[in-house]
């Protein structure tokens, strides 16, 4: 026990104490990605090791008065390029426009469905499916459809606008006009002139 | 005369007594043969007017980009039955030459469109489909196979045969059947007497039954009432039930029912019967598709398919098949020449087990459950609907695989407990609540209890998310608010008292909420999760997706609950999900039998939980697995693939659990006895391993959860829950806060503080040094379990 607690507290020191000044990533945001070849490694395996003895710390939480609280940094939401539909999901949607045209409406979701397995996390895909549920008179499932895609659209101001829109229908269809009025100002103000 | 009278007064009463015998005797035939007549009508209208809801797996999708192999596709389409050409002119033909492969794609009415049969090149770069066009050259955006049937919903004798309608059958099918088994099919009235004594002379001359003389009526009753005594009085009872069924229903109706009816071989323990089924079984492709000497090997096997079975005895087999060649041709129903070239053709059997186009009665039982909220019993078992759901066959067998695979691993260990353990897994696609996979037990092909959707049993620290997702959203605490790992001694109403103890019975003081989900500690969540109310962490299971919130007891906090496989699933679904409830379905699409879409569960989902408490719950949930009770799936999974979970353990380790997720797939498994015994397993060395070999053997993403507006990710140390800088040591991890949360800072390492010279490449080695004591190998049979929640079994953690 004793050992590896003077290694931890050898290494931590070490490594603190240390003066030569490394790019801080972005205040609020995650540090740079790894290596391009490293697809998908996330914020958690970046940090830079796996793991302290989980046994050797309890003495570690005990620790002098906390300091003063920090200035909190400037947020600044970083942009997402505008969203788009990948081939095969373009011609998916193309094909349920027809169909919601035709008044085909099942088919149409069938055909979205499928174009979501393909791309579960394209925000456009979502807002097509709102869409659609607004033909359906399934109100409360176009604006939950819409809401979904606002999650993933977080930073595409244009997504985020039309996924606004769709949320004002939504409300406006049920008459919640004043509701539906804030949605449609949040879609003008996330649209880029 | 005189003399007579007494004598004739006798026989007056012997025939009065003859007649009234006969009499007798006539009524108890006439009833006997009502009964029958009854008995077997009953039988026959029941399958005769009965077409089964057919159910079908996801078909495959292609497209450039689509990440498939070529070698993958060759095996996909070989397990849909498509036949390797030298020149796929036909459907169902396909040929591969390395990355380049072309497809004669079947013709299939798909629930937005029928789609007609077509051929489509493609081209490969290692794994991704980088081309795809039709004949003349021209791109296609995407296209897809025909989906892979998994089965029917049959109400006898459970979902164990494709029925196909008479247009699905080929004419030679029939005609083979008559000049093989029952040249008089057409004219007789149910039996053949000449045949019956003609078979008679030949078996008593040979000394062995060669030859039977059963019609096929005789044959298909037989069958109904899958009686194998052959007592004179069965005989006798079959054959007047024979022409009862003559006498009254189409010759034709009756070639129907035997097609579909008749037994064909064994698959385990599930019996093959019918042609359609048995096409699959034999040949992993449609009846439709079947050529002449294929067929003739069915006919061949109808004889006795375990003595014929093509695969145990393959010289046998093919004799009585080129028998059958040779009765077809002498009856013209082939030319000689075809007879004399299938006879040359080999038998053409695929391995056993693999193609039977998958039997999956745990899955179907879900899609069964999930149609009955819109449907009548009888609509499933005889509207012949077409149901289209979202098995991934692929995953499917992959999960069956990696159960069954760690199960055998356990039976193979030093702990006796761990010794024929069950199992389930389900795995779902977190955006839109698909069920892709579900295991219900060891034996997957086994139609009986489905632990998946009805074993209910606690779900030990799989509770935990919920403490401390209701914690978050309250408002009053952060990933890096401290709690209390001290100890918890509580009076329960019923008077008992109640003190629970960490797994390793140590107490770590006060720990950030993040360490405490990601080492499960015990004592801290407790303190939580009184801290924040029981109401409310109730109120979290609810709002996540469980149809009743549990019982408000402490106990409740440790996962003293009982719920089942699909309930955790569902709720797990929507911390995959970004708080977004999916409902889960099993089924995307319903059509009539005249293609008519008819009412089937539809996507929705809903918002359940604040975004910002999710995603702060997400980070901690990744830490599980980066530092927690989690990591030894980091062994197997693919290094750069951010995943995350939380591991479970009941009691005394009677369960099993682990819940966790990529960015693609949510995995549920549970590992455990029925008898309740334990296990001696925690959430680590049962659960997880079977989470870890699927989440590891299968194509999926990382787990990349969309930080919402509204909140800032920080580096806070693990331990202090102090802002730090991520370039400092091995405990900085990076949490998700509200704007403006006031956070104390490291003192040792502040934020904004670089890498040092004893930056990471120095630091590495040593922590792994420092790693050692606490993470014993996990498959060392006996070792203390892991790092991991519970108390030792000596005394329990939940009352």
């Amino acid at each position: 026990m004793t050992r590896p607690l003077l290694l931890l507290a050898l290494l931590t020191l070490s490594a603190c104490s240390v003066e030569p000044f490394r790019p801080d990533p972005e205040p609020g945001r995650l540090p740079p990605p790894g290596p391009a070849t490293d697809g998908g490694a996330g914020p958690a395996l970046s940090t830079p090791a796996e793991d302290v003895v989980v046994q050797a710390d309890p003495e570690r939480s005990v620790e002098p008065p906390p300091p003063p609280v920090l200035e909190p940094a400037p947020r600044e939401r970083p942009k997402r390029p505008q969203a788009t539909l990948s081939p095969a999901s373009r011609a998916l949607v193309t094909q349920a426009s027809t169909q919601r045209k035709k008044g085909d409406l099942p088919g149409a979701a069938v055909t979205l469905d499928r174009a979501m397995r393909i791309e579960p996390n394209n925000p456009l895909l979502w807002i097509e499916m709102g869409r659609l549920r607004m033909d359906q008179r399934n109100y409360a499932q176009a604006e939950n459809m819409g809401r979904k895609a606002l999650a993933m659209a977080v930073g595409d101001d244009a997504t985020q606008s039309q996924a606004w829109d769709l949320i004002a229908q939504s409300l406006r269809a049920r008459g919640r006009n004043v509701e539906a009025q804030a949605a449609l100002e949040k879609a003008r103000t996330a649209s880029p002139r | 005369m005189a003399r007579s009278t007494p004598s004739t007064g006798k026989r007056t009463r012997l025939q009065r007594g003859v007649v009234v015998l006969s009499v007798l005797l006539l009524l108890a035939a006439l009833v006997m043969v009502l009964v029958l007549s009854h008995r077997v009508t009953q039988q026959f209208e029941g399958r005769r007017w009965t077409l089964p809801a057919r159910v079908y797996a996801q078909p495959i999708d292609l497209y450039v980009g689509q990440p498939l192999s070529a070698a993958r596709l060759g095996e996909e389409l070989e397990g849909l039955g498509y036949l390797e050409v030298a020149e796929p002119d036909r459907p169902g033909t396909f040929r591969r030459r390395g990355d380049a492969l072309r497809v004669h794609v079947r013709e299939f009415r798909f629930p937005d469109e029928r789609q007609a049969a077509r051929e489509l090149s493609l081209r490969f770069s290692g794994d991704l489909i980088t081309e795809l066009r039709d004949a003349r050259g021209e791109d296609v955006p995407i296209a897809r196979l025909d989906p892979l049937l998994i089965g029917s919903i049959f109400p006898i004798h459970g979902e164990d045969r494709l029925v196909v309608s008479p247009e699905e059958v080929p004419p030679l099918l029939p005609a083979a059947l008559i000049a093989v088994e029952d040249r008089k099919f057409e004219s007789h009235h149910g039996v053949n007497p000449l045949a019956i004594l003609r078979a008679l002379f030949v078996n008593v001359r040979a000394g062995q039954v060669e030859q039977g003389g059963s019609t096929l009526t005789q044959q298909l009753v037989k069958s109904y009432f899958l009686d194998s005594r052959r007592t004179l009085r069965r005989k006798a009872e079959e054959a007047v039930m024979a022409v009862i069924l003559d006498a009254r229903f189409e010759k034709a109706d009756i070639m129907n029912a035997y097609i579909n009816e008749i037994y064909l071989g064994q698959d385990g323990r599930r019996a093959v019967h019918g042609f359609g089924l048995a096409s699959q079984f034999y040949f992993g492709k449609p009846l439709a598709e079947l050529d002449l000497p294929e067929i003739a090997m069915l006919v061949a096997v109808v004889r006795g398919p375990s003595y014929y079975d093509p695969r145990r005895h393959p010289k046998r087999t093919l004799e009585r098949r080129n028998l059958v060649l040779r009765l077809l041709a002498e009856q013209d129903v082939v030319s000689p020449e075809e007879a004399e070239q299938a006879a040359g053709a080999p038998l053409g059997v695929i391995a056993a087990g693999g193609r039977i186009g998958g039997y999956y009665p745990a899955f179907l039982d879900l899609v069964r459950r999930q149609l009955r909220r819109d449907y009548e019993e009888s609509d499933l078992t005889e509207a012949g609907l077409t149901v289209f759901s979202t098995l991934d066959p692929l995953l499917q067998r992959a999960a069956e695989a990696a159960l069954q695979e760690e199960l055998k691993r356990l039976d193979g260990s030093a702990r006796k407990a761990a010794h024929g353990l069950e199992g389930v897994v389900i795995a779902t696609a977190p955006q839109t609540g698909a069920v892709l996979a579900l295991v219900g037990g060891r034996r997957s092909g086994f139609d009986g209890f489905n632990r998946a959707l009805d074993a209910r049993r606690p779900i030990g620290s799989l509770a935990k998310p919920m403490v401390y997702l209701a914690a978050l959203e309250s408002g009053r605490f952060t990933p890096a608010s401290l709690v209390a790992d001290e100890a918890v001694d509580l009076e329960l109403p019923n008077g008992d008292r109640w003190k629970p103890e960490n797994f390793d019975r140590k107490r770590y003081g006060n720990v950030t909420l993040v360490r405490g989900l990601a080492q499960s500690l015990n004592l801290a969540t407790v303190n939580l999760g009184l801290d924040v109310g029981l109401g409310r962490v109730a109120a979290a299971f609810e709002q996540l997706g469980l149809a009743e919130a549990p019982p408000k007891l402490p106990s409740m906090l440790l996962g003293a609950t009982n719920l089942t496989p699909i309930e955790v699933a569902q709720m797990y679904n929507t911390i995959a999900n970004g708080g977004f409830r999916a409902p889960l379905r099993a089924v995307r699409a319903v059509l009539a039998e005249d293609g008519q879409a008819l009412k089937s569960p539809e996507l929705e989902v809903s918002e359940a939980v604040s975004p910002e408490a999710l995603f702060a719950l997400d980070r901690m949930m990744i830490e599980v697995m980066e530092r927690g009770t989690g990591r030894t799936a980091r062994k197997s999974l693919p290094s750069g693939l951010v995943v995350a979970g939380k591991t479970g353990t009941s009691n005394d380790y009677r369960d099993s659990w682990f819940a966790g997720f990529s960015g693609s797939h949510l995995i549920v498994t549970w590992v455990g006895h029925d008898d309740n015994r334990p296990t001696g397993l925690t959430g680590t060395t049962g659960g997880l391993a079977v989470w870890s070999r699927l989440m590891s053997s299968v194509p999926t993403s990382s787990f990349e959860p969309l930080q919402p507006d509204s909140v800032d990710l920080r580096w806070i140390d693990y331990y202090s829950g102090r802002e730090t800088s991520p370039y400092c040591n091995g405990s900085a991890v990076s949490m998700a806060f509200a704007p403006d949360t006031p956070l104390a800072t490291s003192e040792a390492c502040p934020p904004g503080a670089g890498a040092g010279s004893a930056g990471d490449s120095e630091l590495l080695p040593e922590e792994s040094a420092l790693d050692q004591p606490a993470d014993g190998p996990v498959d060392v049979p006996g070792d203390a379990p892991p790092d991991g929640e519970a108390a030792p079994p000596a005394e329990a953690v939940i009352p």
